[in-house]
């Protein structure tokens, strides 16, 4: 990086849930911000910027970010709301606390996707409404068409794509934060219902609520903080055409580019032999396989042999989504990925409990700001 | 907290309904505007070119959005059958309710376009539709200028 090195000194979650009727999102995010200000060992006072990750139609109205201070402890300080993904936000605070004029960052990503009566409505709004969204289909086909064409281009198989659906929601019954932990064969997830085939409704992340609050810092202020440091050595994003009929469907393209302006950054010239585990989007089964391709993580045509072979579980070389992924912990809209940061900053700390990986030094958490978007991005985090 | 025999006696109070009401207008754009005009009067396709890749656009764009520069003034209408580039076959609406008869969406594109177009798919089964099929399009008899000018596609005769 250029300036001086920026860390994630504090971490909080909620953990995930299906429904969480007793507590507002405000609420959800007090907690988490709570959790990870203590963690830190910093009080919101002495915190200098704040980012926030949300879209207006899944928080249900206007201009939601002017929301965001309260429950933070963030009234009259500088809020910057971020209309993307969680780690194209944490990109913005970085490049903020990089100026050198400012010390402590928080970014915060929350998700009362219980609340939201018709997702598939709301997502419909994101298709081109000329062209695209007259036809009035579940935008699920977008991820149907993509998928059936990853799937020819490339050799890999939908049995494959289930076994990540399957591999992961198994991960997550070690993850006391994930939301649908459980133990289903690959043959249970080809059984169910049809979406948009080859989609299956196995393949696809369900909805969960909850919130993810991280605090970050320049590395000078690191005597200061009790929080262990995590560092970020390399942050990349990328966003392809809007246009569903530009792009080459079977390719993530924008997880590729957004991972070599990350690598190049962290100097990772091999990654699949650098990195010691990764936390891929996985928001539908195919799109694990297809970003670990584009991530150089698989050479190739070769995600799903190489899931078959254990490399990607927990025991094996490069372990996938050991958090459970968003198959395995719930999909929560724009906090999705800030879920996955968590998971490698617990990793890399040596805290994650029941599923800690041993001597984990460099982890990769990688976003796409799903469907209908080809949008992403990639952060490389290591011990030092 | 409550008392589990308290819970069943109140009413919830834990949550609002609210509604948001949005229409919109949508303004085709200038390459917009002429697509859909030769779709309504003349029952075609067209494609705008960019002077410097030199790839026919569709849906026509009043620029090329790689080379950064104004399309050509002399579009292309398409000739001959597109192809299909992607499908799916969904299977349920917009509620979430199962579809009473699944739909084949497709990425329909042509040989010498860049890009293409959505639509659905129909007069075949799903199982009869593969990558590299050729489509034609239906027309609706009465046009407005709009995506619906075209029903659906199908097979095209005689490929």
């Amino acid at each position: 990086m250029g300036g001086e090195r920026i860390a994630i000194v504090g971490a909080g979650c909620t953990g995930l849930r299906l429904r969480t009727p007793e507590a507002s999102f405000r609420e959800l995010v007090f907690q988490a911000a709570q959790k990870a200000y203590a963690d830190a060992g910093v009080r919101p006072q002495e915190v200098s910027a704040f980012v926030s990750v949300a879209e207006n139609y899944n928080e249900g109205a206007a201009i939601a970010d002017e929301y965001v201070p309260d429950q933070l402890g963030a009234v009259l300080k500088p809020v910057h709301a971020v209309a993307g993904d969680g780690i194209t936000g944490l990109a913005s605070l970085v490049m903020q606390l990089e100026t050198g004029q400012l010390d402590i960052g928080v970014i915060e990503g929350h998700s009362k996707a219980s609340n939201v009566l018709h997702p598939a409505h709301i997502l419909a709004l994101a298709l081109d409404p000329i062209y695209t969204r007259p036809l009035r289909f579940h935008p699920h086909y977008v991820a149907g068409m993509e998928m059936r064409a990853f799937l020819a281009a490339t050799g890999n198989t939908q049995e494959q794509a289930a076994l990540a659906a399957a591999q992961n929601r198994k991960n997550a019954l070690a993850n006391p934060l994930a939301a649908y932990g459980a133990s289903l064969t690959v043959e249970q997830v080809l059984a169910s219902p049809p979406e948009a085939e080859p989609l299956k409704l196995g393949d696809i992340a369900p909805p969960a609520d909850g919130a993810v609050v991280l605090v970050l810092a320049r590395e000078s202020m690191l005597g200061t903080l009790k929080g262990k440091p995590v560092f970020i050595n390399g942050i990349g994003w990328s966003q392809d055409t809007p246009n569903i009929e530009d792009r080459e469907l079977h390719r993530a393209a924008y997880a590729e580019q957004a991972a070599q302006m990350a690598y190049r950054m962290a100097g990772i010239s091999d990654a699949a032999s650098q990195i010691d585990l990764a936390e891929v989007d996985d928001t539908f089964s195919y799109k694990e396989l297809q970003h670990l391709e584009a991530l150089g993580l698989a050479p190739p045509g070769q995600a799903g042999n190489l899931l078959e072979a254990g490399v990607f579980s927990p025991q094996g070389r490069l372990p996938v989504n050991v958090s459970g992924g968003h198959l395995g912990c719930g999909y929560a809209h724009e906090m999705s990925s800030l879920r996955s940061v968590l998971e490698v900053v617990l990793q890399l700390r040596g805290e994650a409990g029941a599923r800690q990986l041993p001597g984990a030094r460099v982890g990769l958490a990688q976003s796409w700001r799903g469907i209908p978007t080809a949008s992403g991005a990639v952060v490389v985090l290591g011990r030092e | 907290m409550l008392r589990p025999e308290q819970k069943q006696d109140l009413p919830v109070l834990r949550q609002v309904q609210g509604e948001i009401p949005i229409s919109h207008r949508y303004t085709l754009g200038v390459a917009g505007e002429r697509f859909f005009k030769a779709m309504r009067d003349q029952r075609q396709l067209l494609a705008s070119p960019c002077p410097k890749c030199r790839d026919l656009l569709l849906p026509p764009k009043a620029y090329c959005p790689r080379c950064f520069v104004a399309t050509a003034e002399a579009w292309s209408p398409l000739t001959g059958p597109g192809f299909v580039r992607g499908f799916t076959v969904v299977h349920r609406d917009l509620d979430e309710l199962p579809l009473a008869a699944p739909e084949i969406v497709a990425l329909i594109g042509w040989p010498e376009v860049r890009g293409g177009l959505v639509h659905r798919l129909q007069e075949v089964e799903p199982q009869q539709v593969a990558l590299g099929m050729a489509v034609e399009p239906v027309w609706a008899t009465q046009r407005t200028g709009c995506l619906a000018d075209i029903l659906h596609f199908r097979p095209a005769a005689n490929h």
